[in-house]
C-alpha cells in the first residue's frame, strides 16, 4: 500500500521535474541557474570589481582610491605610454622595438623605448607562441601515433598515460623539474658525460627552464584535441590520394593535415593562453631574465601595493587572450 | 637542538601557494565580509549590553576583565610548540590562530573582511605605519602592559610608530644581509655589499625578489639611506642593479635557504631567518658551512610587532597576550626557538649564549647603527616599483 503510493508520488515528482525542465522558459532557468550563479558570483562579480579598480589610483599606503576625481585611464596610459610622450610616439616606439628585437641587423630605430610593461607583455606573448610551437612539434606526432598508428586496444591506455601527470600536483611537478635541472642532479650529472657539458653545470633559472616547464605542463592540452580530430579522420582518403599519385608527404600535407587542423587550432589556443599568462613557472624556474607579465601583475597586488596598475595589466592580458580566441574562431576552428 | 633545527623562515613565502591562498583568502573574505561583520555586530551587541560593555571602553581597552576568547592572526611557525596552550591555561582564554605569509596578505584580508575578524595581529614595522594611517589598529593601554618595561631602550622608540600613543609592541627582530655556503665558495671574507657585485661569483648569486630589500641593498652600498626619496639616488641604485643583473642567477625570496643547503647558489642576499634555517639544516659535528654576514655599510633591520585591531572584540585578552610574551622568560623561550633577535632586554638573561654572542643575530653597536627600518614612503614607493620593473624587464 504505502510502497505503491510512494512509487506513484515519486513518479509524479519525476514527471513534474521533467515537465519543468522541458518547458522552454522554466527549463532554461532551472538548467542554467547553477552555472549562472557560480559564474556570476565567483567570476563575473570579482572581474567587474577588478575592472572598476583598474580605473582607480594608488593611495599613499597602497589603498585603492576610487573617488570620482581619481577615476580615469591613467593606469592604462602608464602601461602603454612612456612618460612625457604622446600616443603616436609610444606606438612607434613599440613597433620599432618589435622590429629591432625580431630583426637582428637593425638597431635603434626609435629613440624612445616602449614602457617596461609593454616589453614584458610582448615577451610573455613570445613565450606563449614558443611554447605553443614546441608543444605542436612534439605533440602532433604523438597524437598522430596514438590516434592512427597505435593498435586500437592500446589507445585508451596511451591517452591515460598522457593525462597521468595531472594526477600529481602542478607544484610538485615544477619542483621536480627544479630538482632535475639544478647542478649535480641525476640528469645534469648524466649530461656531464657529453663533451660540451661542464661538470656542475645547471640549467635552472634560465629561459630554457621556463620554456621546458611551460611545454611540459601544457602539452597534454595540445595532444588531446589533436588526437580527437585525428581519430575521426577517414584514412582511406589517404590511400585514395596515394592511388591518385600523391606521395606519402603530399597525401599527409594535402589530405590528412587539413582535417586535423581544428584539433591543432584548439590545442594551440589551449596551450597559448595559460603559457602567456604563466606565473608560477617563471617564478620557480626562471632567472633574472625570465619575468613574465603574470609575475608583474602578482607583484602589483603584493609588495608593490598598486592594485589599479595590477588590475589594468590583468585586463590588458585578458585582451590578448580574447584576441587569440577571436583569431581562433576566425580561423574556422570549431570546438569538438 | 631538534627544535632549533626546525626553525623556519616565516618570511619565506612560497609565492606560488602564497598567491593562491591570498587570492582565496581575499576572495572568501570579500564574499563573507557582509555576513561576517553583521554576525559580529549582533554578537557584540548582545554580549556587550549584557556583560562588560567593552565597546564603550574600547579606546582605553585593557583595563577590564579578560574575555574568554582571543583570535590571533600571525605569521606561520613563529613561536615554539605549546606556547599557545601555555597562555590558554594561565589565563583561561581559548585562543584561535590563523596564519599568513606576507604583510600584504594580512593587510588585504583585513581590508576585505573588516578588522573585526581578528583581535591581535603581528604586522612588520612599515605595515604598522600603514595600518595606523588607515585607522585599522587601536592605541594600546600601556597600564595593562607592565612588562613593557622589559623592552630594551632602542626598541621602545619606534620610528614606524612615532606618535604619543603606542600602537605596536615589538615581538622579534632580524636583518637582511649576505649568506654563503663555504663548501661552494671557500672561506671567503665578506664584509661589504661589494661581494654581491664581485665577478668572481658570476652566475651563482641571487638577490631577494623584493623591491625595497634589493633596492635598499644597492642604496646602502652607495652610501645612501634605504628610505631615500631622491630621484637621482634611486636612479643610481637602479643603474647599479642593472649592472649586477648579468652576474645573478635569479631574484628569489623563497628558495634561497634551499639553494644554500644544496650548494646551488652562494653568496646570496638573504633574510637572517632563512640563513639560519640553512645553517641548522647543514649543522654537523658542532659547525655548519653556512655563514651569514651583515655588511658593514648596513642594511635592513625589521621588527615584527603585535598590534590590536580597531574593531577587536577581545581587547583585554589581547593585552594579556602581549604582556605574556613580553615576560622575560617567555620572551627568551621564543627567541631560543626562532633564533631571531629579541627586543626584550630582560629576556637576555635566559637567552642561549650562542644566540647572544652571535654577531649575525646581535650585531655590534657600530653595525647596528648602520641598519635602517624600511619605512613607508608614501607615493615615492611608485618610484621604487618603476625602477624595479625596469630592472627586471631590462
Amino acid at each position: 500500500m504505502g510502497r505503491d503510493s510512494n512509487d506513484r508520488a515519486s513518479g509524479l515528482d519525476a514527471q513534474l521535474v521533467r515537465r519543468i525542465r522541458r518547458n522552454q522558459w522554466t527549463g532554461a532557468i532551472v538548467n542554467l541557474a547553477p552555472s549562472a550563479f557560480w559564474l556570476g558570483v565567483f567570476f563575473l562579480a570579482p572581474l567587474a570589481v577588478m575592472f572598476f579598480f583598474s580605473f582607480g589610483e594608488r593611495g599613499a599606503f597602497g589603498e585603492v582610491l576610487l573617488a570620482v576625481e581619481n577615476l580615469g585611464l591613467q593606469q592604462y596610459r602608464r602601461f602603454f605610454i612612456p612618460e612625457d610622450t604622446s600616443i603616436l610616439v609610444a606606438l612607434w616606439a613599440t613597433v620599432a622595438w618589435l622590429i629591432e628585437t625580431a630583426v637582428p641587423g637593425i638597431e635603434t630605430l626609435s629613440a624612445t623605448q616602449p614602457t617596461p610593461y609593454v616589453r614584458l607583455l610582448f615577451k610573455s606573448i613570445g613565450y606563449g607562441v614558443l611554447a605553443t610551437v614546441v608543444s605542436f612539434a612534439v605533440g602532433y606526432p604523438m597524437a598522430y601515433y596514438i590516434g592512427h598508428i597505435a593498435p586500437e586496444r592500446y589507445q585508451n591506455l596511451l591517452i591515460v598515460l598522457v593525462i597521468l601527470p595531472f594526477w600529481a600536483s602542478f607544484l610538485v611537478r615544477i619542483y621536480a623539474i627544479q630538482l632535475l635541472l639544478s647542478a649535480n642532479s641525476v640528469l645534469m650529472s648524466a649530461l656531464a658525460v657529453l663533451p660540451f657539458v661542464e661538470q656542475g653545470a645547471s640549467l635552472m633559472y634560465s629561459q630554457f627552464a621556463v620554456l621546458l616547464g611551460l611545454v611540459y605542463i601544457w602539452i597534454p592540452f595540445m595532444i588531446l584535441p589533436v588526437y580527437s580530430s585525428i581519430e575521426e579522420i577517414d584514412f582511406t582518403l589517404q590511400e585514395a590520394a596515394m592511388d591518385l599519385g600523391a606521395d606519402r608527404f603530399e597525401a599527409f600535407y594535402h589530405v590528412i593535415f587539413p582535417q586535423s587542423k581544428p584539433g591543432v587550432m584548439a590545442g594551440s589556443v589551449l596551450v597559448f593562453i595559460p603559457s602567456a599568462g604563466a606565473y608560477v613557472i617563471p617564478e620557480l624556474l626562471g632567472g633574472t631574465d625570465s619575468q613574465m607579465i603574470g609575475n608583474f601583475i602578482a607583484s602589483q597586488f603584493g609588495s608593490a601595493g598598486n592594485w589599479p596598475l595590477g588590475a589594468a595589466g590583468a585586463f590588458v592580458l585578458m585582451g590578448v587572450m580574447l584576441l587569440s580566441i577571436a583569431a581562433y574562431q576566425r580561423g574556422g576552428g570549431e570546438l569538438g | 637542538m631538534s627544535q632549533q633545527k626546525s626553525t623556519s623562515d616565516r618570511r619565506t613565502f612560497l609565492r606560488t601557494t602564497g598567491a593562491v591562498s591570498t587570492a582565496g583568502l581575499v576572495g572568501l573574505a570579500g564574499c563573507s565580509g557582509n555576513s561576517g561583520s553583521d554576525g559580529s555586530d549582533g554578537e557584540s551587541g548582545d554580549d556587550g549590553g549584557g556583560e562588560s560593555g567593552d565597546d564603550g571602553g574600547g579606546e582605553s581597552g585593557g583595563n577590564g576583565e579578560i574575555e574568554d576568547e582571543l583570535r590571533v592572526f600571525q605569521w606561520g611557525d613563529y613561536w615554539p610548540d605549546g606556547f599557545i596552550s601555555g597562555f590558554e591555561e594561565e589565563y583561561d582564554v581559548s585562543v584561535s590562530v590563523s596564519l599568513y605569509s606576507s604583510n600584504e596578505e594580512m593587510f588585504n584580508a583585513l581590508n576585505a573582511g573588516g578588522t573585526g575578524q581578528y583581535d591581535l595581529i603581528f604586522p612588520s614595522d612599515y605595515m604598522v605605519n600603514v595600518l595606523n594611517e588607515q585607522g585599522m589598529i587601536q592605541p594600546l593601554n600601556l597600564d595593562a602592559l607592565p612588562n613593557f618595561e622589559n623592552l630594551s631602550e632602542k626598541f621602545r622608540e619606534a620610528p614606524y610608530d612615532p606618535g604619543e600613543d603606542r600602537f605596536s609592541v615589538p615581538y622579534q627582530w632580524g636583518t637582511s644581509g649576505i649568506a654563503y655556503n663555504e663548501e661552494m665558495v671557500g672561506d671567503i671574507e665578506v664584509n661589504s655589499w661589494e661581494t654581491m657585485w664581485n665577478e668572481e661569483f658570476s652566475g651563482q648569486m641571487s638577490m631577494l625578489d623584493d623591491v625595497r630589500e634589493t633596492m635598499g641593498a644597492a642604496l646602502k652600498y652607495l652610501g645612501y639611506s634605504l628610505n631615500t626619496t631622491e630621484e637621482s639616488e634611486i636612479e643610481e641604485a637602479k643603474e647599479l642593479l642593472m649592472e649586477q643583473k648579468d652576474l645573478l642567477s635569479t631574484y628569489d625570496s623563497s628558495d634561497f635557504p634551499t639553494n644554500l643547503i644544496n650548494e646551488q647558489l652562494s653568496p646570496v642576499h638573504a633574510w637572517s631567518g632563512g640563513a639560519f634555517q640553512a645553517y641548522w639544516e647543514t649543522f654537523e659535528d658542532g659547525s655548519s658551512p653556512v655563514n651569514y654576514v651583515i655588511p658593514e655599510e648596513g642594511g635592513v633591520v625589521w621588527v615584527d610587532t603585535a598590534a590590536i585591531t580597531t574593531e577587536a572584540e577581545n581587547v583585554n585578552a589581547a593585552h594579556a597576550f602581549i604582556n605574556h610574551f613580553l615576560d622575560a622568560e617567555v620572551g627568551a623561550e621564543i627567541t631560543n626557538y626562532t633564533y631571531y633577535g629579541s627586543p626584550n632586554e630582560a629576556a637576555e638573561e635566559y637567552i642561549l649564549d650562542e644566540i647572544l654572542n652571535n654577531e649575525s643575530i646581535y650585531p655590534d653597536d657600530e653595525t647596528m647603527s648602520n641598519l635602517e627600518y624600511i619605512q613607508n614612503i608614501g607615493q615615492a614607493t611608485t618610484m621604487y616599483s618603476n625602477a624595479w620593473q625596469e630592472i627586471k624587464s631590462a
